[in-house]
């Protein structure tokens, strides 16, 4: 995938760079707003990583003025701006996702891939498959080996986010934005008991483990391998 | 005190103004008041001069010529100024009484000299009459009407000279008066702003405006100092507080460095991580804390349903409740819905810092549970739980950013959870209180009700 990272501080430029890179994509770096524009202007980019604290231009004006051009790159606020307020208006203003500094770099590839493989804007899915489980969206339901499975709301909205990523892995934070919308880290093990919770209907019964918990990073829902 | 900040006051200068003002309207309002008397006396000789006529017709018709001519005699004799002329003639002019030497060339109303000459600028005012055969003449002199208006004019500038000299005056009395209260405001502030946070402006008896003002100056003062004093405790307690996890992350870092396991060393720099993390989580909240404080932008209030925000919580947390060996308790969300006005991300990170604290606090077995209260003056979310409870005396305290009560300090958190509960609280003009559950902890955060338009664009 090839990137573009927009960050005025060298030391994390080089980070980002270092560690997108060793998985496979294709980093481009710029350390000003202007330069970022125009990058994103006139050359193909899959995602572009921007801070929102840029001289030149603010990553706000940025992404505002890609957006009024027509450019639907994916956008990943990478910033110390972690208020909900602030959240709010850069996903407000087109942003596909936001994430606070200090990260964790598999927080930051968690949901680089998690935006890349995001299914256009518009298309609905009626029901979501991994391996013999079946999450029907329309009717509320899920099925494994054709077993009706109980579950209760915070249950189904945490399996849907698990499978509408399957094969990838989705963090706790991302976990807690997504299902809980929270944009605090509630210091109690919120995610960890519901994901057991969920485990205890979804995998204990059955011989085949689909969710997994992947050391520091988050979980993943896949089909064996 | 400078005589040019004296001369520059307000009330001097208003007194200037009113000296520039009061001559012209003094003048206007003279002219108006002579014109006004002069045509009252001019209005009053005439009518006098009627009435004497009237009382010669009487005199005439009672007693003809001869009664006639013995009132105009007795009306000389017993009028010997020279303000008064009065004259009686035959059908031909000749004099027969009075001291009007001919008979004037009018009839009616008319000026004429004591000569009987008839001119407008005639020292006499009369009037020319015939009773009978018999031709009569009253006039009355009109000088003193002159000698009165400038009795007036005179008054006039005398009481204008004295009020003009009194403002001055009072102008200036008031002026050093305002001046030097101005200075010891400007000499406290200038103290103020080199530190001295203690001093306040003095207040006068008089409670007149400046006094007014210093009173408000002094409560700002009061709160800045206050502000300032908590704004060093809580840089102390940040800066203590900060330095904990950063020295568990340096120490793990020197440590990492210094290991040649690398299962030990990936260990150490996880742990130095979560070390990070909290030091990061603490700036956050401090941050949040301090732009909930100091905002006072609305614009993301609504109303919504206090009840059914609980119940959704209730529903995430009462699994790692559980897992806790703890209980929650819902019984007080079953009935109702009772709706707030405010921020509803703000309040469900305020609800689950209580819920969390509870959980934190009240150890294994305890029972938690949440409810909301409607009465008539308000709504009270409640969080209650079945531990150690904190000490009456602490429960002011434990608002306080970084404060953690003593048997806490050694359990993880931050001492920010409170605080940020207040702050929301405030920030909603909501009510919080900490109460003896018996045992345990009641925490209840009061809301405003909210406002009927409010109310009509959520329905």
């Amino acid at each position: 995938m090839k990137i573009l990272v927009a960050e005025d501080d060298a030391q994390s430029a080089e980070f980002l760079k270092r560690g997108l890179s060793q998985e496979n994509h294709s980093v481009d770096v710029v350390s000003d707003g202007r330069d970022a524009l125009s990058f994103c202007l006139y050359n193909n980019c899959d995602l572009m990583v921007l801070d929102r604290m840029l001289p030149g231009m603010d990553g706000l004006t940025v992404l505002k003025t890609l957006r009024a051009a027509g450019r639907h790159v994916p956008v990943l606020f990478l910033t110390s701006m972690g208020d909900v307020e602030d959240r709010v208006e850069g996903l407000m203003a087109g942003g596909d996702d936001y994430l606070v500094k200090p990260f964790h770099f598999s927080e930051l590839l968690a949901r680089v891939t998690s935006i890349a493989r995001r299914p256009p804007a518009g298309e609905a899915r009626a029901n979501l498959v991994v391996h013999d489980l079946e999450l029907d969206l329309l009717a509320h339901s899920a099925r494994r080996a054709g077993i009706s499975i109980d579950l209760q709301a915070k249950e189904f909205a945490l399996l849907e986010t698990l499978m509408r990523n399957a094969g990838r892995v989705v963090t706790k934070t991302m976990l807690l934005e997504q299902v809980w919308d929270f944009n605090f880290d509630p210091k109690t093990t919120v995610v960890e008991t519901h994901v057991s919770r969920l485990r205890a209907k979804i995998d204990k019964p059955f011989d085949v483990q689909l969710i997994h918990t992947m050391r520091n990073s988050g979980y993943s829902i896949h089909a064996p391998r | 005190m400078r005589r040019a900040n004296i001369l520059a006051g307000v009330p001097f200068r208003t007194s200037l103004l009113f000296l520039a003002v009061f001559p012209v309207v003094l003048a206007i309002t003279g002219y108006a008041i002579l014109k006004a008397t002069q045509a009252s006396m001019a209005d009053q000789i005439r009518t006098s001069i009627t009435e004497d006529i009237d009382l010669m017709r009487d005199a005439y018709t009672t007693g003809g010529d001869r009664e006639l001519r013995h009132f105009v005699h007795d009306s000389v004799v017993t009028r010997p100024d020279n303000q008064f002329v009065v004259g009686l003639f035959d059908a031909t002019g000749a004099s027969l009484a009075g001291n009007v030497a001919t008979l004037p060339a009018f009839r009616g109303w008319g000026y004429f000299s004591s000569a009987g000459d008839a001119a407008d600028d005639a020292p006499f005012i009369g009037f020319v009459a015939q009773m009978g055969d018999s031709m009569v003449v009253i006039g009355r002199a009109e000088s003193f009407m002159a000698a009165i208006s400038g009795d007036i004019v005179n008054a006039l500038i005398i009481a204008g000279i004295i009020i003009c000299t009194a403002a001055l005056a009072i102008g200036y009395i008031l002026s050093s008066g305002v001046s030097r209260k101005l200075d010891v405001i400007d000499e406290t502030l200038e103290a103020v702003s080199r530190g001295n946070g203690d001093i306040r402006l003095p207040v006068g008896r008089s409670n007149d405006q400046i006094d007014h003002v210093s009173r408000q100056i002094n409560a700002h003062l009061d709160r800045l100092s206050d502000f300032m004093g908590s704004m060093r405790n809580t840089i102390v307690a940040i800066a203590h507080d900060l330095k904990s996890p950063l020295n568990h992350a340096y120490l793990l870092l020197q440590d990492a460095a210094e290991e040649t396991d690398p299962a030990k060393t990936s260990a150490m720099l996880d742990k130095a991580v979560v070390e990070m993390e909290t030091l990061g989580g603490i700036l956050d909240t401090v941050l949040r804390i301090s732009r909930i404080e100091a905002s006072d932008d609305s614009t993301n209030f609504a109303a919504f349903s206090a009840t059914q925000l609980l119940r959704d919580l209730a529903q995430t947390f009462e699994p790692v409740l559980e897992s806790g060996e703890q209980s929650l308790d819902t019984a007080g969300l079953a009935d109702g819905d009772a709706t707030i006005f405010g921020d509803r991300k703000m309040v469900e990170q305020m609800l689950v810092n209580l819920i969390e604290n509870a959980h934190r606090y009240a150890g294994p077995g305890a029972r938690i549970a949440v409810a909301v209260l409607s009465s008539a003056e308000d709504v009270a979310l409640v969080v209650v739980d079945s531990g150690p409870g904190i000490a009456r005396h602490l429960h002011d305290e434990v608002f306080r950013p970084f404060v953690r009560i003593a048997p806490e300090r050694n359990r993880p958190g931050s001492g920010l959870g409170l605080a940020l509960v207040k702050a929301v609280a405030t920030r909603h003009h909501a009510r919080v209180t900490l109460d003896d559950n018996h045992p345990g902890l009641r925490v209840t955060v009061s809301f405003p009700l909210p406002p009927q338009q409010a109310l009509a664009k959520a329905a």
